[in-house]
């Protein structure tokens, strides 16, 4: 990820970052799920590896599946700078903050690309409000483990 | 500093001489004359298209017929099953067709795949042909005692031709009512950008349709002239500029076949002074500018009443600068190259007669460039300062210019609509529901929308259009497809 963070000019450009942000939350999750034992913060960490690897999917259907050319705008208002997200394997101590961190930049994307989306693709708004609020709660459950 | 594009890989870089798909086989074309099919971004050759005879389609003609009686014993239901398969097959090589249409015909990905999503949704339509199709009855219709029914029934060997701008979507607004209705086709893409239609009867083939149900000719005028003429052909469906529709209408009635035609169009969106300019202008900049304004329900005139004019053009023209012009595959790219150095050049030719007619260049695209790529790019093209009787107020441009108009009100703009011989697609932004209601009443154009740039009906309506824009009486799409490619025969029974 670069410095001025993604290019959100199309709604194809806008499900590209997600996906790859779902590609990527997924896969440092994968990467987690080792460092944890099975209980405690490992559960929660394999939950949420599999969620995002459902929400890659559901993503790509919503590509494919819920665009409709006579409302192909623009898309205006989503600064890339916003949305840059780390997502490196990182050590134990620091995981669990970075999957909170993740979340967050993931709840930021969401919502402002539901309020985007809103008057264009009612349907994709309504996934991506979805899964913003979703990034929330999973942020909220982080940060009550590492408490 | 953007991020680097990462260019979608091409689903191949040549596609060599393109065949025929006559009779359920892939068949050299017996052309003795080829056309190049560049890739209007790059201008590089990624097809040959051969220019198929007369005998050429006379083949596909006569694999259809021979199809034509078992095809149309087959039951509906049966018939609707392929088009279930197609329709899944489509879906998993969604992105490939999206991106053949990005290469071959230059528009944005995103509107690539807004085609193939709208294809697949006339597929999933006729899909459902058994309930479509369905007759009527009437007991003691004729009289008491005596029962009345109405069938519809095939007719036998349809065709269509279909224009460069929309290369897989226009062939599916016919194709899947026809065959599935129960008549047997014959495709003749744009010689344009055909490859897509390459890659959609290969998943047609593995679909499972008989030989000789669905066909594909190749080429250009003298196989049009061939389909027009032959007395086999009971109909035709095409969609092309004003002047090449008229003949085709002409031709083919005088051949005593059914006949659709779509013509050009010049669609004009009025605002008015209670629009919500911050949603319409982003509408509108995607009517005016989408598919590089190469859309028959393109807005290519924009006129702004009571006072609004000035801001409309601020804003407008604002909006319409900031469109990335690029290469489609690059996914960020917001506005493609048009067809061909032709065109770019008949484009520009038409904003150089604006100016030299008095009206202001706003925003100029005539020089635009896209580092990398040297194929047929026009940018953005804004004219100010139009009347109507200027050559850009009346001619139908198709390509990524807008002229703005001022005026009074809204029976201004209803008159200028109802003088033009076009008559497509209009459009009003507004808040008022009494105007939009005055306007849709009033204003004689098929398709209208209502704070909606591109009113482009769905699968089950009809592609509507009228005046110079539409020659016939059944359009495509929906129900009008169903009685277009069916007869309706009457039934009247008594009992002894």
């Amino acid at each position: 990820m670069d410095v001025a963070g993604p290019e959100l000019t199309t709604f194809g450009a806008v499900l590209r970052f997600a996906i790859e942000l779902e590609a990527a939350s997924a896969a440092f999750y994968d990467a987690a799920v080792h460092t944890f034992a099975k209980d405690g913060p490992g559960t929660l960490v394999r939950e949420l590896a599999a969620q995002h690897a459902n929400r890659r999917h559901l993503l790509e259907r919503t590509k494919q599946m819920k665009l409709n050319e006579m409302v192909l705008e623009p898309i205006t208002g989503l600064e890339g700078a916003r949305y840059r997200f780390e997502a490196t394997p990182a050590p134990k101590d620091d995981l669990l903050s970075r999957a909170a961190a993740l979340e967050a930049v993931a709840e930021r994307f969401y919502g402002d690309s539901s309020i985007v989306a809103k008057a264009l693709l009612t349907e994709a708004a309504r996934t991506f409000r979805k899964l913003g609020e979703e990034n929330g709660r999973n942020a909220a459950r982080l940060r009550a483990v590492r408490a | 500093m953007v991020r680097p594009t990462t260019l979608l890989p091409e689903v191949k870089a040549h596609y060599g001489d393109l065949k025929n798909y006559i009779g359920g086989a892939w068949r050299d074309s017996t052309a003795t004359a080829w056309l190049e099919d560049p890739n209007p971004a790059t201008g590089t050759t990624i097809a040959r298209v051969p220019l198929s005879p007369k005998e050429d389609v006379e083949a596909a003609v006569d694999a259809a017929k021979g199809a034509w009686e078992e095809w149309r014993e087959t039951p509906p239901v049966s018939r609707a099953r392929h088009f279930f398969t197609l329709r899944d097959l489509m879906e998993q090589h969604f992105e490939d067709l999206g991106r053949v249409i990005a290469q071959d015909m230059g528009k944005g990905i995103d509107e690539s795949r807004g085609e193939v999503r709208r294809a697949i949704e006339n597929v999933e339509v006729a899909a459902g042909i058994p309930s479509l199709m369905m007759g009527y009855t009437l007991e003691d219709g004729a009289a008491a005692g005596i029962d009345e029914e109405v069938l519809y029934q095939p007719l036998g060997v349809f065709a269509g031709i279909s224009p460069f701008n929309f290369p897989i979507m226009v062939q599916c607004w016919f194709w899947p009512y026809a065959v599935a209705t129960g008549n047997c086709w014959i495709a003749k893409p744009s010689e344009q950008d055909p490859v897509v239609q390459a890659l959609l009867f290969d998943l047609i083939e593995r679909a499972g349709f008989p030989p000789g149900v669905v066909n594909l000719v190749h080429g250009a005028r003298e196989t049009s002239e061939a389909i027009l003429d032959h007395p086999d052909i009971k109909g035709v469906s095409f969609v092309g500029s004003t002047p090449v529709a008229k003949a085709v209408y002409t031709r083919a009635a005088a051949h005593g076949k059914r006949v659709q035609c779509g013509g050009g169009a010049k669609n004009l969106l009025v605002v008015l002074p209670d629009a919500k300019l911050d949603q319409a202008v982003p509408n509108m900049i995607s009517s005016c500018y989408g598919t590089a304004g190469q859309r028959c329900l393109a807005g290519s005139a924009v006129m702004a009443l009571g006072g609004s004019h000035e801001v409309l053009r601020r804003k407008f023209t604002a909006a319409a600068s900031g469109l990335k012009l690029g290469y489609g595959l690059d996914e960020t790219v917001q506005m493609g190259p048009v067809i061909s150095g032709a065109s770019k050049q008949r484009i520009v030719a038409l904003v150089d007669r604006g100016a030299s007619e008095g009206a202001t260049v706003a925003l100029d695209g005539r020089g635009a460039t896209v580092p990398g790529y040297p194929g047929f790019f026009v940018g953005p093209t804004v004219l100010d300062d139009v009347a109507p009787d200027m050559t850009v107020a009346r001619e139908e441009i198709f390509g990524p210019v807008v002229t703005l108009f001022e005026a009074d009100g809204l029976d201004d703009a209803v008159d200028l609509i109802n003088r033009s011989p076009y008559g497509n697609a209009a459009s009003i932004y507004t808040s008022s529901g009494k105007a939009a209601r005055e306007f849709r009443y009033r204003v004689r154009a098929g398709n209208v929308g209502i704070n909606i740039g591109v009113a482009a009906p769905m699968a089950y309506f009809p592609f509507s259009g009228t005046k110079d824009s539409f020659f016939g009486d059944l359009h495509p799409q929906g129900r009008d497809a169903i009685r277009f490619f069916t007869e309706s025969k009457v039934v009247i029974t008594r009992w002894l």
